[in-house]
């Protein structure tokens, strides 16, 4: 296995293009060591791309926050610009696995690998992020983080390197739910992101994304639509949540929960994160 | 194969190591530091927790070329003489039985310390929610840990930060 | 110095990370050991081919069912081999195993050898093994050499049963019979460091095998039988042990090992991984219980009908005492005169089911104390008043008619009822909260053990006991304490030399709450033999008689003459270098109790029976089914503590180890076996999981137990669930009839009350 530390991106690219399905990226690692040793035969390179400054770089540029696929969930949770200007973002961050992973997790490491519980892919979706892909033979090009998160792996092909994730900045109002087994340090069964705008008293728009009720985290369209434009209340967070488990989730019944109590679960949490995002609008709008 | 050097414990130590190899394996194989456990391989026990660059890491996790000019610190480093605030307070409050997870829970909990100088209770179970402990019940653990933040502030000892300053020395 | 709070001996090296367990011991010139296992739940092996393994440059060693005795493994049941040569009876068993120069190579000689199998439908369930007609997993079961007594068909494999007076009668005129079924998951030990195992052939024709074993000397004397050696040639040095929780009395990565040792020149080295561990792991049996219960409507119990299948897995195994202590427990700490209590075991096509810490004592307790606050709740009886008026007191009997003594289960209950604010308001809370109540009894072991008490040159004192530490600090602390009590010396002057089966002294190993009972007692008759010596010789020093010669701080001086002195070294050197002494632990014999009543048991009676009482209290969330344990209180009789910093850490871990048993550990099956044999998947409680746990120490002397005291290690995870359960069921009306009650088993569980 060959190993590369490039220090710029384009250089990056080359390797890509030239070892294409075998090459790994060495972001984080902390998918990629046990992956590895199931598969070091299929591996010809492995590109450790942590030496490329940019991508680690968290920058705002015209209400648009730029977030480095390199950035770790740790450094997520605690920097400024991602508290101020895509605080569910942060709130997602602050709860991967523990302390050690968050050092280790890398933002797109940690969502390329696909799980339809990531706290960080979750939390993006309902953030309307875009990602910027690079190859060296397409140049860049902009997707949603949506088209990313696809069943039967990411869109990302093996030439391909994800390089940022853009979010709007904006004053929406966040909050994110999660729940599993045990208290802390487990993938989450269910977890819902919630971000609103307001208008005045008026919903003037809803983004709300699930996470483990369908093989890919998934927005919530039709608790999204029943918010759009109206004034949020506890009968209206209630229809919302009830929409989200009946229409928008698709569960499986699996060995960790059945499908029923996921559905369950995203009524509880829809609930929970919709009050918290009531509470804080409330709060903002009094002071 | 690649070439790095890792400070361990303040002491530069140059290596040629697989790309794909762990920073566990070249701490307790190549360097015969074998104070860092392994627990589970895969990054879900914290039993081989270390601290780069002052943050805490699965070691089995993290690719020992990652190391490369970093600073490592694993249990056998972080007494300098005396024991940190955090060892001793386990020592006293007996916050260890079998020991087994003790390295990584220590470093751990080092870490957490020199990042939150005066956690609640709530503070300490989270920052160690990464490190498994089947004997003791955790409860040892936190109390020992609250008690080494109130004897760090009280200027009882240097915070991590402080204490692990690099020895500039080629091993 | 006994009964005080003592700084652990091993803590400071632990803390600074120089303790060595048997993954760090290095061995020059070793040979990687890796183990080839069974892809299938249940196969026939059809062909089985090492030869190309063999051939390959770099492999040392392999071993198979054609390569080592073909001798059968004997656990009351002669079921299993080695290796397997014509079945595989679960998912991951072991079938071969090299040695080779390095990993890789060890890896690409497991691809190597050539297994062919014809896979055959399983049973991985009790339930599913006794269907009529189902699979049998040792089709030849009839020609297997059993221990007598033992009950036996297809897949029962053990049968034990408790009865007296008439329990049908009773039934017929009860004010009240309820009726209840429970069932368990099987789960893992737990223990933070996978087995290792190092073995070297030694050139007098012996071994020598380096490991973390609870019980070496019974490893040690397995081996050499087994391997046709000579026992004193096979040496087992034991590690400090990463914690075991009964999972490491029985051998495995050391059978392997040695196998691969003894059949070439270099010593062979063989750690596994957590997922290998998983995989040859000895679970805590699952299954099922029903229990029907009549008393009257004054709250009094008059009958109990239980019985427990527990899934024992492929080979009987050390499996017996689960099903033997569940019938001990069921009806147990309480005053039914009509029983009827049995419990079968049953194979399954999964791994082999051991001895984790308390056998069957969380799974019967589980059952028992959630069916009495059944029938509490139906009496409208409160489940504290219900326990005190049905609980043995003094010179009441158990169930086999055993008269018991030191009976202080009713002082566990209060207390433990107490500390949690029993019949107080409940606290202010969003959620429901519940608080509830558990409590049983449990044995005390001696085995044998021997120890040996040096006095040295320079006036320390070395114990050599055979006993290990395997986390508890039974071997690390109280048998250091005990010496130091006898002797007058301070703690520090005392060393303990771990166990080693050629310079240390037989034990029986850890397990069944008895290493301080028994290794304590020898190292204690080991010491006053010491003392004995050390007065007799300072009486020459000092010109004085024994009655007048006191020690204190390393010295034996004359009583009110403190100047007239001698020094412990002084006196090892007038002795010619040093002073030793041994002594043993007693041999007990069972306690009297009535034969008749019991078939198939041979656990019948119990020495210096302790009493333990949990209280819990929780707080439910009805939408999620999630469970908050606010508290634990466990009031646990310990006889006396001789290290009661010890036994504190004993009831605290055993409260979060129960809470995990409770709220989320169970292995998964994938209809072939172990989903979860990883610790992503098997939920082991965190720091954030923990309750708050207050351990109350109740002493009740036994009569029979050294200072009084009674075995500690086991009771307190045996009713820590318990009382979550029946604090759920307070807090919300019910609770889920099988553990782990994860939240969706307690939402569903409230679903249906509804």
């Amino acid at each position: 296995m060959l190993y590369f530390e490039p220090n710029f991106l384009d250089e990056a690219l080359v390797l890509l293009e030239r070892f294409g399905a075998r090459s790994r990226v060495l972001a984080g690692g902390t998918l990629l060591a046990t992956a590895l040793r199931a598969d070091a035969a299929d591996v010809d390179a492995l590109v450790n791309v942590k030496r490329i400054r940019e991508l680690s770089v968290v920058q705002l540029a015209e209400s648009t926050l730029r977030v480095g696929a390199l950035v770790t969930a740790h450094d997520l949770a605690r920097d400024a610009s991602v508290n101020a200007h895509a605080p569910l973002l942060a709130k997602a961050a602050a709860t991967v696995g523990a302390r050690q992973l968050r050092t280790m997790a890398t933002i797109g490491g940690n969502v390329c690998a696909g799980h339809h519980a990531s706290d960080l892919a979750v939390s993006l979706l309902a953030c309307e992020a875009r990602c910027t892909l690079s190859s060296s033979r397409d140049g860049s090009r902009s997707v949603d983080v949506g088209h990313l998160l696809r069943p039967a792996g990411n869109a990302l092909a093996p030439h391909e390197l994800l390089v940022a994730f853009e979010l709007p900045s904006s004053g929406a109002r966040t909050a994110y739910q999660k729940m599993s087994i045990r208290r802390a340090f487990e993938m989450a069964l269910v977890s819902v992101a919630a971000r609103l705008e307001f208008s005045g008293a008026l919903v003037d728009g809803a983004c709300i994304a699930l996470g483990g009720v369908a093989p890919t985290p998934i927005r919530a369209a039709a608790a999204e639509s029943v918010l759009a434009g109206k004034v949020l209340g506890e009968q209206l967070i209630g229809e919302a949540a009830r929409l989200a488990a009946e229409s928008d989730a698709r569960p499986d019944d699996d060995l960790r929960a059945s499908a029923d109590y996921r559905r369950q679960l995203v009524v509880v949490l829809a609930r929970q994160a919709l009050a918290d995002v009531l509470r804080q609008h409330r709060q903002a709008t009094a002071a | 194969m690649h070439p790095i050097v890792i400070r361990v414990n303040g002491a530069e130590r140059a290596l040629v190591v697989d790309p794909s190899v762990s920073l566990l394996h070249v701490l307790r194989d190549e360097l015969r530091l074998t104070g860092t456990k392994e627990g589970c391989g895969t990054g879900y026990c914290g039993a081989c927790t270390v601290l780069v660059d002052g943050a805490p890491v699965n070691s089995c996790l993290f690719f020992a070329v990652d190391a490369d000019r970093k600073d490592v610190t694993t249990i056998e480093g972080l007494s300098r003489g005396a024991l940190h605030a955090v060892q001793q307070a386990f020592v006293e409050r007996s916050a260890l039985q079998c020991g087994f997870c003790t390295p990584g829970m220590v470093l751990s909990a080092a870490a957490l310390l020199a990042e939150r100088p005066h956690p609640n209770e709530e503070d300490v179970r989270a920052g160690l929610a990464g490190n498994l402990c089947r004997c003791t019940g955790y409860q040892s653990i936190v109390r020992a840990v609250l008690e080494a933040s109130e004897r760090i502030a009280e200027g009882d000892q240097a915070p991590l930060a402080e204490r692990d300053a690099p020895i500039r020395a080629r091993a | 110095m006994i009964g005080s709070a003592r700084i652990r001996p091993d803590a400071r090296a632990k803390v600074v990370g120089e303790t060595i367990y048997t993954a760090d011991v290095a061995l020059e010139g070793a040979l990687v050991g890796a183990v080839l296992r069974s892809p299938h739940a249940f196969a026939r092996i059809v062909r089985f081919d090492a030869s190309r393994a063999q051939r390959m440059a770099g492999v040392r060693a392999v071993a198979h069912a054609g390569t080592v005795p073909d001798k059968p493994l004997d656990f009351g049941i002669k079921d299993q081999r080695l290796f397997p040569a014509t079945l595989v009876r679960y998912c991951g068993e072991p079938v071969a195993a090299v040695a080779a120069d390095s990993l890789e190579i060890a890896r690409a000689a497991l691809d190597a050898i050539n297994v062919e199998y014809e896979p055959l439908p399983a049973v991985l369930t009790a339930e599913a093994a006794l269907v009529p007609g189902a699979p049998l997993v040792h089709p030849d079961w009839e020609t297997y050499e059993r221990s007598p007594g033992r009950v036996a068909c297809g897949n029962l494999c053990g049968r034990n049963r408790i009865r007296r007076g008439d329990v049908d009668a009773a039934l017929a005129g009860a004010d009240l019979v309820v009726e209840s079924s429970y069932r368990f998951a099987s789960g893992a030990p737990g223990y933070i460091e996978p087995r290792a195992a190092l073995a070297r052939r030694e050139p007098d024709g012996g071994l020598t095998v380096w490991c973390g074993s609870q019980s070496p000397y019974s490893n040690r004397d397995d081996l050499a039988a087994f391997f046709d050696l000579d026992a004193a040639k096979v040496r087992f040095i034991n590690q400090f042990v990463g914690g075991a929780f009964g999972g490491k009395i029985l051998m495995a990565a050391e059978w392997y090992a040695a196998a691969l040792a003894l059949s070439c020149d270099r010593p062979v080295r063989m750690v596994w991984s957590r997922h290998e561990d998983q995989l040859n792991v000895f679970p805590r049996h699952g299954g099922s219980a029903r229990f029907q219960s009549a008393a009257r409507s004054d709250g009094t119990l008059v009958a109990m009908r239980a019985s427990f299948v527990f899934n024992t897995g492929a080979y009987i195994g050390y499996g017996s005492g689960t099903a033997l202590i569940a019938t001990m427990l069921a009806s147990s700490p309480y005053r039914i005169p009509n029983l009827d209590l049995e419990a079968s075991l049953v194979y399954t096509n999964t791994q082999s089911a051991g001895p984790v810490r308390a056998p069957g004592g969380p799974q019967a307790n589980f059952a028992k104390e959630s069916h009495l606050d059944e029938i509490a709740r139906r009496l409208g009886i409160d489940p504290l008043e219900f326990r005190l008026k049905n609980a043995w007191d003094d010179g009441d009997e158990s169930p086999t008619g055993q008269t018991l003594t030191s009976v202080s289960v009713k002082e566990t209950l209060r207390r433990a009822a107490q500390a949690i604010g029993w019949g107080t308001p409940p606290p202010d809370s969003a959620l429901p909260y519940g608080r509830g109540l558990a409590c049983t009894w449990w044995f005390s072991s001696c085995g044998g053990s021997t120890a040996r008490v040096h006095v040295l040159e320079d006036g320390r004192v070395r114990i050599a006991s055979g006993n290990p530490e395997v986390g508890t600090g039974s071997a690390a602390a109280a048998l250091p304490m005990l010496a130091a009590e006898v002797l007058g010396v301070d703690l520090e002057q005392v060393e303990l030399v771990l166990a080693d089966t050629t310079t240390s002294t037989y034990d029986s190993g850890v397990g069944g709450s008895g290493s301080t009972f028994s290794a304590g007692q020898a190292v204690e008759a080991a010491a006053r033999r010491a003392r004995d010596v050390l007065v007799q010789r300072a009486e020459d020093s000092l010109e004085a008689r024994a009655d007048d010669i006191d020690l204190q701080g390393g010295r034996a001086f004359v009583r009110g003459s403190p100047e007239r002195a001698v020094s412990f070294g002084q006196l090892a050197r007038d002795a010619g270098g040093r002073i030793e002494a041994t002594g043993e632990a007693p041999e007990y014999g069972d306690p009297e109790f009535d034969s008749s009543l019991v078939e198939s048991h041979d656990f019948a009676s119990w020495l210096a029976p302790s009493f333990t009482a949990t209280a819990a209290a929780v707080r439910v969330d009805p939408q999620t089914g999630r469970v908050t344990v606010d508290k634990i209180v466990t009031a646990q009789d310990v006889g006396f503590a001789i290290n009661p910093t010890g036994v504190i850490g004993q009831i605290e871990g055993g409260a979060t180890q129960a809470l995990g048993y409770a709220l989320s550990e169970e292995f998964a099956y994938d209809g072939r076996g172990i989903a979860n044999a990883d610790l992503k998947g098997y939920l082991l409680p965190t720091a954030v999981d923990a309750p708050a746990i207050e351990a109350i120490i109740v002493e009740s002397p036994s009569v029979e137990g050294p200072h009084g005291m009674k075995g500690a290690g086991e009771p307190p995870v045996t009713t820590p669930a318990a009382a979550i359960a029946n604090a759920i069921r307070a807090a919300v009306g019910t609770a889920p009839d099988a553990v782990p009650m994860t939240p969706e088993r307690v939402w569903r569980a409230i679903q249906q009350r509804r």
